[in-house]
C-alpha cells in the first residue's frame, strides 16, 4: 500500500510566502487594534487632523456645541451631499474661508452617495443618533420627514441675521418651521418659460407676444398647425406647470396648517387648462412624464419640446447636457391668467443643514451660512451652478450679471438676471411643510395619470386625490 | 486592588478556563454552533423581535410613544397597499412561471453527454449573479429608456414593427423590464441548482430508461421531473420568498422616487417608502410584520403540500 502521509516538505520560496502572509496579517490586526484604540480614545476636544485624510462619516459624540476653538489648530468638518457640484462648491469656499480665517482653519471631508441612498442614510443615522456628518444637504422633497419629531438641525437664525437684510425672504421660510430657521436655501428656483426660439421663429410665433395662457394656448394652436408637433408636453410626473398655474392664483397645495387642498376651484381651474390642452390634441406627451430625467432632457435637446416650464436651476441642464441649442433658447417669464396673477413661483431647492449634536455645530453653521447666503457665496453658486442667488446683492453687482465670460449667460439668448428683476416683486411663496413630499409623491404618482392619460374627470379625481390625501396626511 | 490580589484573580480565571475544557463532547457543540446562534440572535430574532414591538409605536427621532393599534389600522386602511400586494404577486407568480421551467431545462441541456463546452455556458449563466444589482439595475434602465433609439426600443421597432414602448410607465412593460431583469439575474443560479440535482440522478437509471426504448423527452418527463422533486421544491421556496421580497430593482429602476401610478411598487417597496422615505417607522413595522406572516404561510402551505414537511413521521 502507498503511503497516504502527506507531503510536509515545504521549500523556502513557500517558507517565505508564509512568513510574508503572516507579516501582512499581524500588520493588518494591528492596524484594526489601532483604529478600535483610537475611536475610543476619541476626545471631545478639537481633533488634530492630518490634512488630506480621507475618512468615512465617523460618530461624532452628541457634545454641547461650541467647542473652544484653538488657535491654529484644523477642524474637521464632514459633509454629506447628493450633488457633487454642492460638494466642489463647498470645498472651494472652505479654501476661501481657511484664507480668510487663519485662526479657525477648517478641513472639510465631503461624501458623495445619489439622492436616495443619501436621505436614507442621513436619516437613519439621526434616528440611531451616531455617525450623523455635520454638514448635510437635504432636498425639498425630502425636507418634511427631517422636520418630524425632534428636529435634529441646528437654527441657523442668529447666523443667517447677518445676511438676513439681503436675502429673499421666501426662500428662507422654506427650509424653516414655527419661525426657527434649519435650512441654508441654494437659490430662489424662480420658475420661468425656455423657449426654443430656432423652433418656435419656424412655426412664426415670436415668443415676447405671449403674455397670458390664453396667448400661450394661441401659440400651442399655432405651433401644432404650422408643423405638425406639439410645442409642450403634459406633464404625467412631476407638477411644476400645475404648480405654476396654482399659485398664480395665490393658491398653494398646502393651507396654513400644512394640510393638503386640491379640491379647490384654483386647483380644479389650473388642472383643467392642461386637461383642456390634452382634449383639443395642442400637447403631446414626453417620455417618462417629466422633462428631467434621462429621457425627459434627451427630448428637449432634440427638439421634441419647444416650450417648457421650469425652475432657473434648469438652466444648467441645458449648459451641460444640451450644448447643441446654445444660442437658441430664450429664458422670459411665464405667461399669467391676468394681470392680478403672481408672476412666479420658487420650486425645488436643496437646503444644507447642521447637525445640533455635532460638536462643531457652531463653526459648521458659521461657514454654511457664509458659504451659502453672503454675497460672495451666493455669486459662487450662480457663476459655478447656475443657482439664482438668494441674497439680492449679487443681482445687483453688473460685473457679475453681464460677464462675458459666464457659461450661463452666454448660453442664453436673454439674460436670467433680467427676467429675475421684471418677476421678484411679484413671487409666490411656496409653503413646504409636512405633507409637502407625500403630496408631491401621490400627484406624480396617481393624480396626472389619471387626469391626463386615462383622461378621467379633473374635479372627481382632484377630489379623491383630496380625500385620500387627508387620510395619509399628518395633522 | 492590589497586584498581588489582582495576580490572584487571574490566577483564578485562568484555572476556571483551564477546567472549561473546550473539547469535551458536551461543550464543543455548543462553541460549534455559537457562531450561527449568535448571528441568528443578533441579526434576526432580535430585529423581528424590536419590529414586533415598533408596530405597536409612532416612531420618530427621540419621540418613541406606543399608539396601540393605530399602525395596523392604517396599514388596513391604506389605499396603495393592494397595488404593491398585487404588483409583488403578479412579479412573483411570473417569476416562477418562467424561473423554474427554463433554468430545469437549461440545466438538463447542459448536462446531457452532446452537449459541447457545457462549462462554458454553465459560467455564462452564473454570470448575471456576480453582476451588483445596482449597477443592473442602471444598465436595464437605460437598455429600457422612452427613447426611439433606446436599445430595446430600438430593437421593437424596427423587428417589431412596432412603436416606441413606454417601459417605465405603462404597468405591463414595466412589469416586463422587471421580470427581465428578474430572469436575466436568476437564471443562472437556478441553472446550478438543477445541475445539482441532476447530478445526484444515478446514471443507471436512465440507460435502463434507453434499454425500455425511452426517447429524450420520455426520459426528462418521466425520469428528470419526479427525481428532481427536491431541488424543484428548494427553488420553488426561494423564487417565492425573492419574488414577494423583491425590492432594489424595482427602486433602481425608478431612481428612488416614486413610480406613476405605482407601477414599480412592491410590498418591500411600500415598507421603504414609509419607514425610510417619509419616517413612518411604526407603519413600516406593522407592513414589514404582515409581509412576514404573509409569506411564511405561502411557503408553509407550499410545503405542507409537495409533502417535505412531516415527511420524517411518514
Amino acid at each position: 500500500l502507498k503511503n497516504e502521509q502527506p507531503d510536509f516538505d515545504i521549500s523556502r520560496e513557500e517558507l517565505h510566502t508564509m512568513n510574508k502572509e503572516r507579516l501582512v496579517s499581524i500588520l493588518f490586526v494591528s492596524v484594526l487594534v489601532l483604529t478600535l484604540c483610537v475611536g475610543c480614545a476619541q476626545s471631545p476636544q478639537i481633533e488634530q487632523v492630518v490634512a488630506n485624510e480621507a475618512a468615512p462619516i465617523q460618530a461624532s459624540a452628541p457634545e454641547e456645541p461650541a467647542a473652544p476653538v484653538v488657535q491654529g489648530e484644523v477642524t474637521k468638518l464632514e459633509m454629506l451631499s447628493f450633488i457633487e457640484q454642492h460638494l466642489d462648491f463647498f470645498e472651494k469656499m472652505a479654501g476661501i474661508w481657511n484664507e480668510q480665517h487663519p485662526d479657525r482653519q477648517i478641513e472639510l471631508v465631503t461624501t458623495f452617495l445619489d439622492w436616495s441612498a443619501m436621505h436614507d442614510k442621513l436619516y437613519t443615522t439621526m434616528m440611531a443618533g451616531e455617525g450623523v456628518p455635520d454638514i448635510a444637504d437635504v432636498e425639498i422633497s425630502r425636507w418634511p420627514q427631517f422636520m418630524t419629531g425632534d428636529i435634529q438641525f441646528l437654527d441657523l437664525t442668529n447666523y443667517t441675521a447677518p445676511y438676513a437684510d439681503n436675502l429673499v425672504e421666501s426662500r428662507l421660510e422654506v427650509y424653516s418651521k414655527d419661525g426657527v430657521q434649519y435650512g441654508a436655501p441654494s437659490h430662489i428656483g424662480a420658475t420661468v418659460m425656455y423657449y426654443n426660439i430656432e423652433l418656435l421663429e419656424a412655426a412664426g410665433i415670436d415668443y415676447k407676444t405671449i403674455v397670458t395662457w390664453d396667448d400661450f394656448e394661441k401659440a400651442l394652436r399655432a405651433y401644432r398647425d404650422a408643423t405638425g408637433n406639439y410645442m409642450t408636453y403634459a406633464e404625467t410626473y412631476g407638477s411644476y406647470w400645475f404648480t405654476v398655474l396654482l399659485t398664480q392664483q395665490g393658491k398653494d397645495l398646502i393651507d396654513d396648517q400644512g394640510m393638503p387642498q386640491l379640491n379647490t376651484p384654483e386647483a380644479l381651474k389650473a388642472a383643467q387648462l392642461i386637461r383642456k390642452w390634452v382634449d383639443e390634441d395642442l400637447i403631446g406627451y414626453i417620455p417618462t412624464g417629466n422633462a428631467d430625467t434621462p429621457e425627459g432632457k434627451a427630448a428637449v435637446a432634440n427638439g421634441d419640446v419647444a416650450a417648457l416650464a421650469y425652475p432657473l436651476w434648469y438652466m444648467s441642464r441645458f449648459t451641460d447636457e444640451m450644448e447643441n441649442l446654445s444660442g437658441k433658447i430664450a429664458i422670459a417669464k411665464l405667461p399669467v391668467w391676468d394681470e392680478n396673477s403672481y408672476k412666479s413661483v420658487g420650486l425645488g431647492g436643496t437646503g444644507t443643514t447642521v447637525y445640533k449634536n455635532s460638536e462643531h455645530a457652531a463653526l459648521a453653521a458659521e461657514f454654511v451660512t457664509w458659504a451659502k447666503l453672503s454675497e460672495e457665496g451666493s455669486t459662487g453658486l450662480w457663476t459655478d451652478i447656475g443657482f439664482d442667488p438668494v441674497n439680492k446683492l449679487v443681482g445687483q453687482n453688473l460685473a457679475v450679471t453681464r460677464d462675458p465670460g459666464n457659461k450661463f449667460l452666454s448660453y442664453f439668448v436673454t439674460n436670467p438676471f433680467d427676467v429675475l428683476a421684471e418677476i421678484q416683486d411679484g413671487m409666490f411663496t411656496a409653503k413646504t411643510m409636512q405633507n409637502t413630499q407625500i403630496i408631491n409623491d401621490y400627484l406624480s404618482a396617481n393624480t396626472w395619470n389619471r387626469i391626463h392619460v386615462s383622461l378621467e374627470d379633473p374635479a372627481m379625481v382632484l377630489d379623491e386625490t383630496q380625500a385620500e390625501l387627508m387620510s395619509q396626511a399628518n395633522p | 486592588m492590589t497586584i498581588a490580589g489582582r495576580l490572584n484573580r487571574e490566577d483564578y480565571l485562568r484555572k476556571k478556563i483551564m477546567k472549561l475544557n473546550l473539547n469535551s463532547p458536551k461543550v464543543a457543540p455548543f462553541i460549534f454552533v455559537l457562531p450561527f446562534v449568535l448571528t441568528l440572535g443578533i441579526f434576526f430574532v432580535y430585529p423581528i423581535c424590536s419590529t414586533i414591538v415598533m408596530s405597536f409605536q409612532s416612531v420618530h427621532i427621540n419621540d418613541i410613544r406606543f399608539v396601540g393599534f393605530e399602525n395596523y389600522r392604517m396599514l388596513i386602511n391604506n389605499t396603495i397597499l393592494p397595488t404593491a400586494i398585487r404588483n409583488s404577486s403578479v412579479y412573483t407568480l411570473l417569476t416562477l412561471v418562467l424561473l423554474i421551467p427554463f433554468p430545469m431545462i437549461l440545466a438538463t441541456m447542459i448536462n446531457s453527454k452532446a452537449m459541447r463546452g457545457s462549462s462554458f455556458f454553465r459560467s455564462i449563466l452564473f454570470l448575471p449573479l456576480l453582476c451588483s444589482v445596482v449597477v443592473a439595475g442602471l444598465v436595464f434602465r437605460f437598455m429600457f429608456m422612452e427613447t426611439n433609439s433606446a436599445l430595446v426600443n430600438s430593437l421593437v421597432i424596427n423587428w417589431l414593427g412596432g412603436d416606441m414602448v413606454r417601459w417605465v410607465s405603462l404597468r405591463w412593460p414595466a412589469m416586463i423590464l422587471l421580470v427581465t431583469l428578474a430572469c436575466w439575474r436568476w437564471t443562472g443560479i437556478n441553472v446550478v441548482y438543477f445541475l445539482s440535482g441532476l447530478n445526484s440522478i444515478p446514471v443507471e437509471l436512465y440507460e435502463a430508461c434507453e434499454m425500455d426504448g425511452a426517447n429524450v423527452w420520455q426520459k426528462f418527463r418521466y425520469l428528470t421531473i419526479p427525481l428532481l422533486k427536491p431541488t424543484s421544491i428548494y427553488v420553488l421556496t426561494i423564487s417565492i420568498y425573492g419574488g414577494l421580497a423583491m425590492f432594489v430593482e424595482s427602486h433602481m429602476i425608478w431612481a428612488g422616487r416614486s413610480s406613476p401610478s405605482n407601477i414599480g411598487l412592491t410590498i418591500v417597496g411600500f415598507i421603504y417608502q414609509y419607514g425610510i422615505k417619509q419616517g413612518e417607522f411604526g407603519l413600516a413595522s406593522a407592513a414589514g410584520l404582515a409581509l412576514l406572516v404573509v409569506v411564511l404561510i405561502i411557503v408553509l402551505t407550499q410545503l405542507k403540500l409537495s409533502g417535505v414537511l412531516g415527511k420524517e413521521k411518514g
